[in-house]
């Protein structure tokens, strides 16, 4: 009996996968489907533009917050539209936003409740089904791409499903659908060559039904930001707290590798054009693949540990310390971010013990999100000549508390021998 | 008679001093006359200085064509009683005349500043000086290859340094020159050197205090008053070696264009700062252990003193705290 209804579930599934075929799905649901323009008040010339669809017969829609951030950051200077398949443009307003997942849920303005509209999938995908992603790529004109699903991206925080097909940039915010023509996930990003990357349905389903809970767009955006990036900082670092952090031997020091499943690490060995070099080094880089989209100008939520081994060959001891002074100068903070979005770094410097090194901690705030900051941790052992070691760190969007023990747990856990 | 004619330059600066006899002293272009002026614009019988009945001496013009002239530039009618100390022109030339007992001015005494002139302007000094520079570049641009270190291609460098460095000096030989004063070029390449020698071993050891006690207030002051207070010296002695001046004129001179090379730098560093950084600014130095004298914290006590910097990014931001 149970085998039976195994066999019929699967037919249930695979054989609307198999009747439909892109064209019949766009034909079906091209009238759900929208492009989103953000338009400059003064010319109403295009600033940005991105795909959308409806998900409720009231006409609430769903996008990438990052097609809509100019004007969330600048409401005064832009405003939004939402144009049909048939050319037909509409105002819309901004209802609610995940900055951490990158949606966006907007309204059409109007009374009707009887918008067409996609349904979120509730079913798991597996490895190898067909999806069908939709928007309008460069602006072309609505199109469907067909393309295979492919998973959830591995060793991530920021988890997206790995879509194998075509995703431009204009279909930003543009539906993804199973066979059965229902929403799987949202376009977001691409990497090129075929690779795309989709917002999991699961999370917009988490949006709306926090949207219906509250009933009405909240009051402050930018306290609503606020919290979904002290709340994501939060649960990000005590998953890292959380997690033993492993080490790796790096010529004399052991130091730290995959502090979390999210940030893998990379190994690099210097390889000298010269026959005859003067140093080697080696170094581990870890770094998040993913970061959280603020605005154009300004990317955080993301951690990257770097070290560098550098082993002397030849090199005088004043040589050797211009070596490990250029290394130790070069700390840049991970993530991009603007004057209008940071402050700049204030630091502190000092000689610490086990092993002796030069440390500089920065810090910048977060000018639109108290309590907030980009920490920035560098140094280089002193007093040595023969070896050196650089250690870096940039945690990005963090409380001063977690990045405070975060900070003191990195600094124990270089080892000399 | 016996007169003395001091012919001017341009700029009233001594061209030539003649001591003649005579009871007429003729002046012209030609050769048969007591005082040969060769300018174009001077007759070849032009001008006679004699003595009138009473003794006293007078200036004739004997008839030319472009007119001999008073202070001032009142021509001679006929002619015109001299006193000694009295300038002429005729021509496009000047001259003043004097009596022998005409008073001169005090000497000037060999002051410190003149023997240190002196030293500085002799060829070993300024050699040495410049090797000096040669070495101190050499050694700076070893300690920062990390790399291959060609000895040529360096040594071809810091000559090419020096040589660049050398055109301030020449500039201010040229100066004294056309100032028509002793050139002492190597002196002025002595002073120069001497600055910049100092100069880089200042920066040096800003660096080298920022990285034991951290960037501080004090000792970027301390530098740009000493930065200062060197470049006042240098131009002063400059200008000492290049004109006569009163002191008080050359404290002013040195003082002014110190101040016009203050500016200048001030406003070149201040150009980009209003523009946002993205950097972190921290001392971006390491020193070998030979020459570092640090003592440490442990990550505790590190830790304990840096999270004042949580509090400065956000006083920075504007906003205040709520607990």
């Amino acid at each position: 009996m149970r085998n039976y209804i195994l066999v019929f579930l699967l037919l249930t599934l695979s054989l609307p996968a198999h009747a439909d075929n892109p064209r019949q799905l766009f034909s079906k649901y091209a009238d759900r489907l929208y492009q989103i323009k953000v338009l400059e008040k003064t010319s109403s010339r295009k600033s940005a533009i991105g795909s959308g669809f409806v998900v409720r017969p009231d006409g609430l829609m769903v996008t990438n917050y990052h097609v809509i951030s100019k004007f969330m950051e600048e409401p005064d200077k832009y405003f939004l539209e939402a144009v049909s398949v048939k050319n037909k443009s509409k105002k819309i307003i901004v209802q609610d936003i995940d900055v951490v997942n990158d949606l966006a849920l907007v309204k059409l303005v109007g009374q009707a409740k009887d918008w067409p509209y996609l349904k979120v999938a509730s079913k798991p995908m597996r490895k190898g089904d067909p999806i069908y992603s939709m928007g309008n790529p460069l602006d072309l004109g609505a199109s469907v791409v067909p393309g295979t699903y492919n998973g959830l991206t591995d060793q991530s925080y920021y988890q997206r499903i790995h879509m194998t097909g075509a995703i431009n940039s204009g279909m930003s915010g543009g539906p993804v659908l199973n066979g059965s023509g229902k929403v799987i996930g949202v376009n977001v990003a691409t990497a090129g060559n075929q690779i795309g990357f989709l917002v999991v349905a699961d999370k917009l389903s988490k949006l709306l039904n926090e949207y219906d809970r509250r009933g009405k767009p909240p009051a402050d955006f930018q306290l609503r930001i606020q919290q979904q990036l002290i709340a994501n900082q939060r649960q990000m670092m005590r998953a890292v707290m959380a997690s033993n952090w492993k080490t790796v031997q790096l010529g004399k020091a052991s130091v730290l590798k995959e502090i979390a499943p999210f940030l893998p690490c990379w190994g690099d060995k210097s390889r000298s054009r010269k026959k005859k070099e003067k140093y080697s080094t080696v170094s581990v880089n870890c770094v998040a693949k993913e970061n959280i989209y603020l605005n154009q100008w300004f990317r955080s939520g993301m951690i990257e540990v770097q070290y560098k081994w550098v082993n002397n060959i030849s090199l005088t001891p004043m040589q050797f310390s211009t070596v490990m002074g250029t290394l130790y100068g070069s700390a840049r903070a991970g993530n991009r971010a603007s004057e209008r979005d940071v402050t700049e770094f204030s630091c502190h410097e000092g000689f610490v013990d086990e092993p002796d090194e030069r440390v500089a901690l920065c810090t910048r705030a977060y000018k639109k999100y108290p309590d907030l900051y980009d920490v920035l941790y560098i140094a280089s052992t002193v007093g040595v000549s023969d070896q050196g070691l650089m250690s870096h760190f940039t945690l990005s969007g963090v409380e001063k508390k977690t990045a405070m023990q975060f900070i003191k747990r990195f600094m124990e856990a270089s080892q000399w021998n | 008679m016996e007169l003395i004619i001091e012919i001017l330059g341009r700029g009233s600066h001594a061209f030539d001093l003649q001591k003649i006899e005579g009871d007429t002293i003729r002046i012209g272009r030609a050769f048969d006359n007591d005082l040969i002026l060769s300018d174009p614009h001077i007759c070849p019988h032009h001008a006679v200085l004699e003595l009138d009945e009473q003794g006293g001496i007078v200036l004739r013009d004997t008839g030319s064509i472009n007119g001999t002239f008073a202070k001032g530039h009142k021509p001679i009618e006929s002619e015109q009683k001299v006193t000694s100390g009295d300038e002429f022109s005729l021509g496009k030339s000047r001259f003043r005349v004097y009596l022998p007992d005409h008073p001169v001015a005090d000497s000037i005494r060999l002051n410190w500043v003149e023997r240190l002139a002196h030293t500085v302007n002799l060829p070993l000094v300024a050699g040495g000086l410049s090797l000096v520079l040669l070495v101190l570049h050499l050694y700076l641009q070893y300690a920062g290859e990390i790399s291959e270190f060609y000895v040529g291609r360096e040594v071809l460098g810091a000559v090419g340094v020096l040589m660049v460095i050398s055109l301030w000096p020449t500039s201010w030989t040229l100066f004294a020159r056309y100032k028509k004063h002793e050139a002492r070029f190597l002196a002025q390449l002595s002073a120069t050197v001497l600055f910049v020698i100092v100069f880089t071993l200042l920066d040096k050891l800003k660096d080298w205090l920022a990285f034991h006690n951290g960037s501080s207030v004090l000792i970027d002051g301390v530098v740009i008053v000493l930065s200062i207070g060197l470049t006042l010296l240098l131009i002063w002695f400059h200008f000492y070696l290049s004109i006569f001046q009163a002191s008080r004129k050359r404290w002013f001179y040195a003082g002014g264009m110190t101040a016009l090379f203050v500016c200048i730098a001030y406003i070149g560093s201040n150009l980009d700062k209003d523009s946002f950084s993205s950097r972190p600014e921290y001392v971006a130095k390491i020193y070998p252990s030979s020459v570092s004298f640090y003592s440490t914290q442990t990550t505790d006590e590190f830790i304990k003193a840096a999270e004042s910097i949580f509090e400065d990014s956000k006083e920075e931001a504007g906003h205040k705290d709520v607990d």
